[in-house]
Protein backbone atom coordinates (compact mmCIF):
# COMPACT_ATOMS: atom_id res chain seq x y z
CA UNK A 1 0.00 0.00 0.00
CA UNK A 2 1.09 3.70 -0.68
CA UNK A 3 -0.25 6.49 0.38
CA UNK A 4 0.12 10.61 -0.18
CA UNK A 5 -0.72 12.15 3.15
CA UNK A 6 -0.92 15.76 4.26
CA UNK A 7 -2.70 18.43 6.24
CA UNK A 8 -5.25 21.21 5.20
CA UNK A 9 -4.39 23.27 8.07
CA UNK A 10 -3.33 26.95 7.64
CA UNK A 11 -0.58 27.31 9.98
CA UNK A 12 2.88 26.08 9.43
CA UNK A 13 3.43 22.77 10.63
CA UNK A 14 6.73 20.78 10.14
CA UNK A 15 7.71 18.87 7.71
CA UNK A 16 10.16 16.15 9.27
CA UNK A 17 8.99 13.57 11.55
CA UNK A 18 10.95 12.18 14.45
CA UNK A 19 12.57 8.35 14.18
CA UNK A 20 10.94 7.58 17.00
CA UNK A 21 7.99 8.16 15.83
CA UNK A 22 8.14 6.64 12.83
CA UNK A 23 9.16 3.42 14.95
CA UNK A 24 6.34 3.61 17.15
CA UNK A 25 4.50 3.74 14.06
CA UNK A 26 5.54 0.06 12.36
CA UNK A 27 5.52 -1.16 15.57
CA UNK A 28 1.62 -0.23 15.52
CA UNK A 29 0.99 -1.68 12.10
CA UNK A 30 2.96 -5.07 12.75
CA UNK A 31 1.10 -5.79 16.13
CA UNK A 32 -2.34 -5.07 13.99
CA UNK A 33 -1.14 -7.36 11.05
CA UNK A 34 0.35 -10.40 12.46
CA UNK A 35 -2.40 -9.76 15.58
CA UNK A 36 -3.85 -13.58 15.08
CA UNK A 37 -0.50 -14.70 15.24
CA UNK A 38 0.59 -12.97 18.08
CA UNK A 39 -2.56 -14.02 20.01
CA UNK A 40 -1.51 -18.09 19.66
CA UNK A 41 2.53 -16.87 20.43
CA UNK A 42 0.59 -15.39 23.57
CA UNK A 43 -1.15 -18.84 24.32
CA UNK A 44 1.49 -20.71 24.10
CA UNK A 45 3.58 -18.42 26.75
CA UNK A 46 1.11 -18.73 29.33
CA UNK A 47 0.89 -22.41 29.29
CA UNK A 48 4.63 -22.48 29.22
CA UNK A 49 4.89 -19.89 32.32
CA UNK A 50 2.23 -21.86 34.18
CA UNK A 51 4.32 -25.14 33.68
CA UNK A 52 7.16 -23.46 34.95
CA UNK A 53 6.01 -22.55 37.99
CA UNK A 54 3.98 -25.50 38.49
CA UNK A 55 7.16 -27.87 37.66
CA UNK A 56 10.12 -25.36 39.72
CA UNK A 57 10.45 -27.05 43.70
CA UNK A 58 12.57 -23.54 44.32
CA UNK A 59 9.76 -21.17 42.87
CA UNK A 60 7.27 -23.76 45.19
CA UNK A 61 9.03 -23.22 48.50
CA UNK A 62 9.02 -19.17 48.12
CA UNK A 63 5.94 -19.40 47.41
CA UNK A 64 5.53 -21.26 51.02
CA UNK A 65 7.20 -18.65 52.57
CA UNK A 66 4.95 -16.91 55.02
CA UNK A 67 3.88 -20.28 56.35
CA UNK A 68 7.19 -21.56 56.97
CA UNK A 69 7.78 -21.12 60.61
CA UNK A 70 11.84 -21.42 60.61
CA UNK A 71 12.49 -18.84 58.14
CA UNK A 72 10.03 -16.69 59.69
CA UNK A 73 12.33 -16.78 63.13
CA UNK A 74 15.37 -16.42 61.28
CA UNK A 75 14.41 -13.06 59.59
CA UNK A 76 12.97 -11.38 63.05
CA UNK A 77 16.42 -12.99 64.98
CA UNK A 78 17.91 -10.75 61.95
CA UNK A 79 15.87 -7.79 63.08
CA UNK A 80 16.61 -8.32 66.86
CA UNK A 81 20.56 -7.66 66.30
CA UNK A 82 19.77 -4.93 63.62
CA UNK A 83 17.89 -2.82 66.30
CA UNK A 84 20.23 -3.89 69.21
CA UNK A 85 23.10 -2.87 67.02
CA UNK A 86 22.70 0.16 64.83
CA UNK A 87 19.28 1.86 66.94
CA UNK A 88 19.23 2.76 70.67
CA UNK A 89 16.85 0.73 73.09
CA UNK A 90 13.34 2.26 73.98
CA UNK A 91 12.87 0.37 76.52
CA UNK A 92 11.37 2.80 79.04
CA UNK A 93 8.51 2.54 81.33
CA UNK A 94 4.97 4.44 81.26
CA UNK A 95 5.74 6.16 84.66
CA UNK A 96 9.27 7.66 83.13
CA UNK A 97 7.13 8.88 80.08
CA UNK A 98 3.88 10.30 82.39
CA UNK A 99 6.72 12.78 83.73
CA UNK A 100 7.65 13.72 80.76
CA UNK A 101 3.90 14.32 79.56
CA UNK A 102 3.36 16.10 82.55
CA UNK A 103 5.74 18.68 81.87
CA UNK A 104 4.85 18.41 77.50
CA UNK A 105 1.47 20.06 79.12
CA UNK A 106 2.82 22.48 81.15
CA UNK A 107 5.14 23.91 78.17
CA UNK A 108 1.79 23.92 76.24
CA UNK A 109 0.01 26.09 78.62
CA UNK A 110 2.57 28.31 78.93
CA UNK A 111 2.98 28.84 74.88
CA UNK A 112 -0.51 29.84 74.84
CA UNK A 113 0.18 33.21 76.45
CA UNK A 114 2.85 33.75 73.68
CA UNK A 115 2.72 35.70 70.13
CA UNK A 116 4.59 34.51 66.92
CA UNK A 117 6.06 31.41 65.46
CA UNK A 118 7.16 28.65 68.31
CA UNK A 119 10.97 27.67 67.23
CA UNK A 120 13.48 27.63 69.87
CA UNK A 121 15.44 30.59 68.26
CA UNK A 122 12.41 32.94 68.55
CA UNK A 123 11.67 31.69 72.22
CA UNK A 124 14.04 33.05 73.28
CA UNK A 125 12.03 36.47 74.51
CA UNK A 126 10.73 34.29 76.73
CA UNK A 127 13.69 32.83 79.28
CA UNK A 128 10.40 31.11 81.43
CA UNK A 129 9.46 28.83 78.81
CA UNK A 130 13.30 28.26 77.31
CA UNK A 131 14.63 27.18 80.76
CA UNK A 132 11.19 24.52 81.11
CA UNK A 133 12.18 23.05 77.87
CA UNK A 134 15.44 23.12 78.39
CA UNK A 135 15.39 21.12 81.28
CA UNK A 136 12.52 18.74 79.93
CA UNK A 137 15.52 18.08 77.33
CA UNK A 138 17.80 17.26 80.04
CA UNK A 139 15.11 14.69 81.58
CA UNK A 140 14.63 12.97 78.29
CA UNK A 141 18.53 12.77 78.12
CA UNK A 142 18.49 11.26 81.21
CA UNK A 143 16.03 8.14 80.35
CA UNK A 144 18.35 6.03 78.87
CA UNK A 145 22.27 5.35 79.20
CA UNK A 146 23.25 5.07 75.72
CA UNK A 147 21.84 8.19 74.89
CA UNK A 148 24.16 10.13 77.64
CA UNK A 149 27.02 8.08 76.01
CA UNK A 150 25.85 9.36 72.47
CA UNK A 151 26.10 13.29 73.54
CA UNK A 152 29.01 12.61 75.39
CA UNK A 153 30.80 11.21 72.06
CA UNK A 154 29.21 14.19 70.51
CA UNK A 155 30.90 16.82 72.79
CA UNK A 156 34.05 14.66 72.29
CA UNK A 157 34.33 14.70 68.24
CA UNK A 158 33.88 18.42 68.67
CA UNK A 159 36.16 19.17 71.17
CA UNK A 160 38.82 16.88 68.67
CA UNK A 161 38.24 19.00 65.88
CA UNK A 162 38.57 21.98 67.36
CA UNK A 163 42.00 20.70 68.71
CA UNK A 164 43.25 20.43 65.08
CA UNK A 165 43.15 24.21 64.52
CA UNK A 166 45.79 25.03 66.97
CA UNK A 167 49.03 23.71 68.25
CA UNK A 168 49.52 25.32 71.99
CA UNK A 169 48.22 23.38 74.17
CA UNK A 170 46.84 26.28 76.31
CA UNK A 171 44.50 27.39 73.46
CA UNK A 172 43.56 24.06 72.66
CA UNK A 173 42.49 24.00 76.26
CA UNK A 174 40.53 27.42 75.83
CA UNK A 175 39.26 26.55 72.58
CA UNK A 176 37.45 23.09 74.17
CA UNK A 177 35.88 24.37 76.90
CA UNK A 178 34.16 26.60 74.55
CA UNK A 179 33.29 24.07 72.06
CA UNK A 180 32.00 21.68 74.89
CA UNK A 181 29.59 24.43 75.59
CA UNK A 182 28.56 25.32 71.92
CA UNK A 183 27.90 21.64 71.50
CA UNK A 184 25.63 21.12 74.49
CA UNK A 185 23.47 24.23 73.70
CA UNK A 186 23.81 22.88 70.14
CA UNK A 187 21.72 19.75 71.31
CA UNK A 188 19.59 21.19 73.64
CA UNK A 189 18.70 23.41 70.61
CA UNK A 190 17.61 20.44 68.48
CA UNK A 191 15.63 18.58 71.42
CA UNK A 192 14.25 21.58 72.09
CA UNK A 193 12.74 22.58 68.21
CA UNK A 194 11.51 18.77 68.33
CA UNK A 195 9.75 19.32 71.85
CA UNK A 196 8.12 22.78 70.12
CA UNK A 197 7.18 20.67 67.14
CA UNK A 198 4.91 18.68 68.88
CA UNK A 199 3.55 21.42 70.97
CA UNK A 200 2.75 23.05 68.00
CA UNK A 201 0.72 19.98 66.94
CA UNK A 202 -1.15 19.89 70.18
CA UNK A 203 -2.25 23.65 70.07
CA UNK A 204 -3.61 23.51 66.46
CA UNK A 205 -5.96 20.06 67.70
CA UNK A 206 -9.37 21.42 68.47
CA UNK A 207 -9.87 17.87 70.49
CA UNK A 208 -7.75 17.23 73.67
CA UNK A 209 -5.90 14.10 73.99
CA UNK A 210 -6.41 10.91 76.41
CA UNK A 211 -4.13 10.28 78.56
CA UNK A 212 -3.32 6.86 76.70
CA UNK A 213 -2.39 9.38 73.35
CA UNK A 214 -0.56 11.73 75.37
CA UNK A 215 1.47 8.34 76.26
CA UNK A 216 1.83 7.18 73.10
CA UNK A 217 2.74 9.96 71.35
CA UNK A 218 5.28 10.97 73.91
CA UNK A 219 7.09 8.01 73.61
CA UNK A 220 7.11 8.68 69.72
CA UNK A 221 9.01 11.86 70.46
CA UNK A 222 10.83 10.37 72.89
CA UNK A 223 12.00 7.35 69.99
CA UNK A 224 12.08 10.44 67.64
CA UNK A 225 14.75 12.20 69.68
CA UNK A 226 17.02 9.18 70.39
CA UNK A 227 17.59 8.31 66.59
CA UNK A 228 18.40 11.99 65.67
CA UNK A 229 21.06 11.86 68.71
CA UNK A 230 22.02 8.91 66.89
CA UNK A 231 22.13 9.80 63.51
CA UNK A 232 23.78 13.15 64.36
CA UNK A 233 26.62 11.69 66.44
CA UNK A 234 27.47 9.41 63.66
CA UNK A 235 27.31 12.13 61.04
CA UNK A 236 30.39 13.93 63.64
CA UNK A 237 32.25 11.13 63.34
CA UNK A 238 32.42 10.76 60.11
CA UNK A 239 33.23 14.51 59.67
CA UNK A 240 35.88 14.17 62.02
CA UNK A 241 37.49 11.14 60.22
CA UNK A 242 37.89 13.48 56.80
CA UNK A 243 39.16 15.66 59.62
CA UNK A 244 41.86 13.37 60.99
CA UNK A 245 42.96 12.70 56.77
CA UNK A 246 43.50 16.03 56.14
CA UNK A 247 45.59 17.35 58.92
CA UNK A 248 47.35 13.98 60.06
CA UNK A 249 48.36 13.11 56.50
CA UNK A 250 46.79 9.65 56.79
CA UNK A 251 46.08 7.30 53.85
CA UNK A 252 42.69 6.39 53.04
CA UNK A 253 42.42 2.51 53.00
CA UNK A 254 42.14 2.35 49.18
CA UNK A 255 45.21 4.38 49.30
CA UNK A 256 47.06 2.33 51.98
CA UNK A 257 45.95 -1.04 49.34
CA UNK A 258 47.56 0.27 46.38
CA UNK A 259 51.15 1.32 48.20
CA UNK A 260 51.23 -2.14 49.43
CA UNK A 261 50.67 -4.05 46.06
CA UNK A 262 53.77 -1.41 44.81
CA UNK A 263 55.93 -2.46 47.82
CA UNK A 264 55.11 -5.98 47.48
CA UNK A 265 57.86 -7.14 45.17
CA UNK A 266 60.08 -4.61 46.54
CA UNK A 267 64.00 -6.13 47.89
CA UNK A 268 64.52 -5.43 51.76
CA UNK A 269 68.19 -4.28 50.99
CA UNK A 270 68.21 0.10 50.33
CA UNK A 271 70.10 0.09 47.17
CA UNK A 272 70.95 4.34 47.46
CA UNK A 273 72.93 3.80 50.89
CA UNK B 1 6.37 -14.61 11.59
CA UNK B 2 8.36 -12.36 9.01
CA UNK B 3 8.34 -8.35 9.15
CA UNK B 4 5.99 -5.86 7.72
CA UNK B 5 8.09 -3.27 5.63
CA UNK B 6 7.34 0.59 6.38
CA UNK B 7 8.59 3.08 4.77
CA UNK B 8 7.96 6.89 5.87
CA UNK B 9 9.53 9.39 3.79
CA UNK B 10 9.83 13.36 4.59
CA UNK B 11 10.41 15.80 1.89
CA UNK B 12 11.47 19.40 2.51
CA UNK B 13 9.17 21.92 1.01
CA UNK B 14 11.36 24.39 0.52
CA UNK B 15 14.30 22.39 -1.80
CA UNK B 16 13.01 22.61 -5.40
CA UNK B 17 13.36 19.18 -6.34
CA UNK B 18 10.15 17.85 -4.37
CA UNK B 19 7.85 19.78 -6.60
CA UNK B 20 9.08 17.76 -9.59
CA UNK B 21 8.83 14.36 -7.07
CA UNK B 22 4.97 15.49 -6.18
CA UNK B 23 4.20 16.28 -9.54
CA UNK B 24 3.75 12.66 -11.35
CA UNK B 25 3.16 10.92 -8.05
CA UNK B 26 -0.17 10.47 -8.16
CA UNK B 27 -0.66 9.30 -12.04
CA UNK B 28 2.03 6.92 -10.66
CA UNK B 29 -0.51 6.05 -7.71
CA UNK B 30 -3.15 5.95 -10.38
CA UNK B 31 -2.20 3.89 -13.23
CA UNK B 32 0.91 1.59 -12.10
CA UNK B 33 0.60 -0.98 -13.84
CA UNK B 34 0.35 -3.24 -10.45
CA UNK B 35 -1.89 -0.93 -8.63
CA UNK B 36 -5.37 -2.65 -7.81
CA UNK B 37 -7.28 -0.64 -10.26
CA UNK B 38 -11.31 -0.07 -8.87
CA UNK B 39 -14.18 -1.85 -10.51
CA UNK B 40 -15.84 0.78 -12.29
CA UNK B 41 -12.77 3.11 -13.54
CA UNK B 42 -9.31 2.24 -14.68
CA UNK B 43 -7.72 3.78 -11.76
CA UNK B 44 -6.79 2.52 -8.39
CA UNK B 45 -7.00 5.59 -6.50
CA UNK B 46 -9.03 6.15 -3.22
CA UNK B 47 -9.40 8.30 -0.28
CA UNK B 48 -10.23 11.32 1.70
CA UNK B 49 -9.75 14.81 0.02
CA UNK B 50 -12.42 17.76 0.91
CA UNK B 51 -12.34 18.99 -2.51
CA UNK B 52 -13.27 15.37 -3.94
CA UNK B 53 -15.54 13.68 -2.20
CA UNK B 54 -15.94 10.71 -4.71
CA UNK B 55 -12.55 9.79 -5.95
CA UNK B 56 -13.07 5.75 -6.05
CA UNK B 57 -15.80 6.53 -9.02
CA UNK B 58 -14.08 9.61 -10.53
CA UNK B 59 -12.91 8.67 -14.43
CA UNK B 60 -10.24 11.28 -14.69
CA UNK B 61 -7.63 11.86 -11.85
CA UNK B 62 -6.41 14.60 -13.85
CA UNK B 63 -7.87 17.44 -10.89
CA UNK B 64 -6.35 15.41 -7.82
CA UNK B 65 -3.12 15.32 -9.84
CA UNK B 66 -3.34 19.84 -10.27
CA UNK B 67 -4.58 20.09 -6.59
CA UNK B 68 -1.51 18.48 -5.29
CA UNK B 69 0.54 20.17 -7.44
CA UNK B 70 -0.89 23.59 -6.22
CA UNK B 71 0.05 21.92 -2.73
CA UNK B 72 3.35 21.51 -4.01
CA UNK B 73 3.93 24.92 -5.08
CA UNK B 74 2.48 25.99 -2.07
CA UNK B 75 4.89 24.24 -0.44
CA UNK B 76 2.64 22.28 1.77
CA UNK B 77 4.96 19.67 3.67
CA UNK B 78 3.24 16.23 1.67
CA UNK B 79 4.29 12.65 3.39
CA UNK B 80 4.85 9.26 1.64
CA UNK B 81 4.35 5.84 3.51
CA UNK B 82 4.66 2.43 1.76
CA UNK B 83 3.73 -0.35 3.96
CA UNK B 84 3.99 -3.86 2.31
CA UNK B 85 4.16 -7.38 3.42
CA UNK B 86 5.32 -10.73 1.72
CA UNK B 87 3.75 -12.24 -0.57
CA UNK B 88 3.22 -15.89 1.68
CA UNK B 89 1.65 -13.14 4.62
CA UNK B 90 -0.65 -11.02 2.63
CA UNK B 91 -2.38 -14.22 1.24
CA UNK B 92 -1.98 -16.24 4.55
CA UNK B 93 -3.59 -12.82 6.43
CA UNK B 94 -6.34 -11.74 3.80
CA UNK B 95 -4.03 -8.67 2.91
CA UNK B 96 -4.48 -9.36 -0.97
CA UNK B 97 -7.51 -7.41 -1.84
CA UNK B 98 -8.24 -3.89 -0.70
CA UNK B 99 -10.80 -3.52 1.42
CA UNK B 100 -8.61 -4.87 4.33
CA UNK B 101 -5.73 -2.29 3.67
CA UNK B 102 -9.00 0.15 4.02
CA UNK B 103 -9.76 -1.47 7.30
CA UNK B 104 -6.01 -1.61 8.68
CA UNK B 105 -5.26 2.27 7.56
CA UNK B 106 -8.61 4.12 8.81
CA UNK B 107 -7.83 1.82 12.11
CA UNK B 108 -4.82 3.49 12.35
CA UNK B 109 -5.23 7.33 10.60
CA UNK B 110 -5.56 8.73 14.50
CA UNK B 111 -2.13 7.40 15.69
CA UNK B 112 -1.04 8.64 12.39
CA UNK B 113 -2.65 12.13 13.15
CA UNK B 114 -1.32 12.18 16.24
CA UNK B 115 2.23 11.18 15.37
CA UNK B 116 2.65 13.74 12.62
CA UNK B 117 1.33 16.28 15.03
CA UNK B 118 -1.72 17.14 12.64
CA UNK B 119 -5.74 17.46 13.93
CA UNK B 120 -7.29 14.23 12.96
CA UNK B 121 -10.07 16.28 11.20
CA UNK B 122 -7.29 17.99 9.26
CA UNK B 123 -5.43 14.96 7.57
CA UNK B 124 -6.08 14.66 3.65
CA UNK B 125 -4.65 11.23 1.78
CA UNK B 126 -4.86 9.58 -1.29
CA UNK B 127 -3.39 6.17 -1.87
CA UNK B 128 -3.73 3.23 -3.87
CA UNK B 129 -2.85 -0.78 -2.90
CA UNK B 130 -0.90 -2.84 -5.25
CA UNK B 131 0.44 -6.28 -5.79
CA UNK B 132 3.54 -7.55 -6.41
CA UNK B 133 6.05 -10.26 -6.16
CA UNK B 134 9.26 -10.71 -3.76
CA UNK B 135 12.61 -10.82 -4.80
CA UNK B 136 14.40 -10.59 -1.73
CA UNK B 137 13.39 -9.72 1.85
CA UNK B 138 15.00 -6.55 1.72
CA UNK B 139 11.95 -4.64 0.28
CA UNK B 140 13.03 -4.55 -3.28
CA UNK B 141 10.48 -5.31 -6.26
CA UNK B 142 10.40 -7.92 -9.00
CA UNK B 143 8.50 -5.87 -12.26
CA UNK B 144 6.37 -9.13 -12.99
CA UNK B 145 2.84 -9.07 -11.81
CA UNK B 146 1.39 -11.93 -10.70
CA UNK B 147 -2.19 -12.99 -10.82
CA UNK B 148 -4.37 -12.42 -7.66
Amino acid sequence: MQVMIWSKQKYKMNYFVDYKEVNKMREEFTNEIFKEDLLELYKEKDITRKGIITDNKFLQEIKNVSSNKKFIKDILQYEKDFNDKKILKHNISNKKIKLVVDDLIKIKSLLKQTSGSIKYQYLKKYPNIINEVDNLSKKIIELSLECQEQVEKYIQIKQDIVSYKYQNEEKIKQAQTIEKEKAEQEILKLIGNQILNFERILLNQKLEYNQIQYINNGRQLVWNIFNTLYFTTRQEEKYLRRFELIYKKQLSKQAKKELALKKRNESSLNWEK
Amino acid sequence: MSNVVFLFENFNPNIRTTFFRHKSYTNYLGYSEFAIKNTNTEHGLFGIIDKFPDIENMKDIEPINQHIIKLANNKIPIFRCTISLSEYDAIRLGYDSKEKWKELFKLKLSSFADKLNVKYHDLQYCRSSSFRKWTSPFASYDLEQTKI
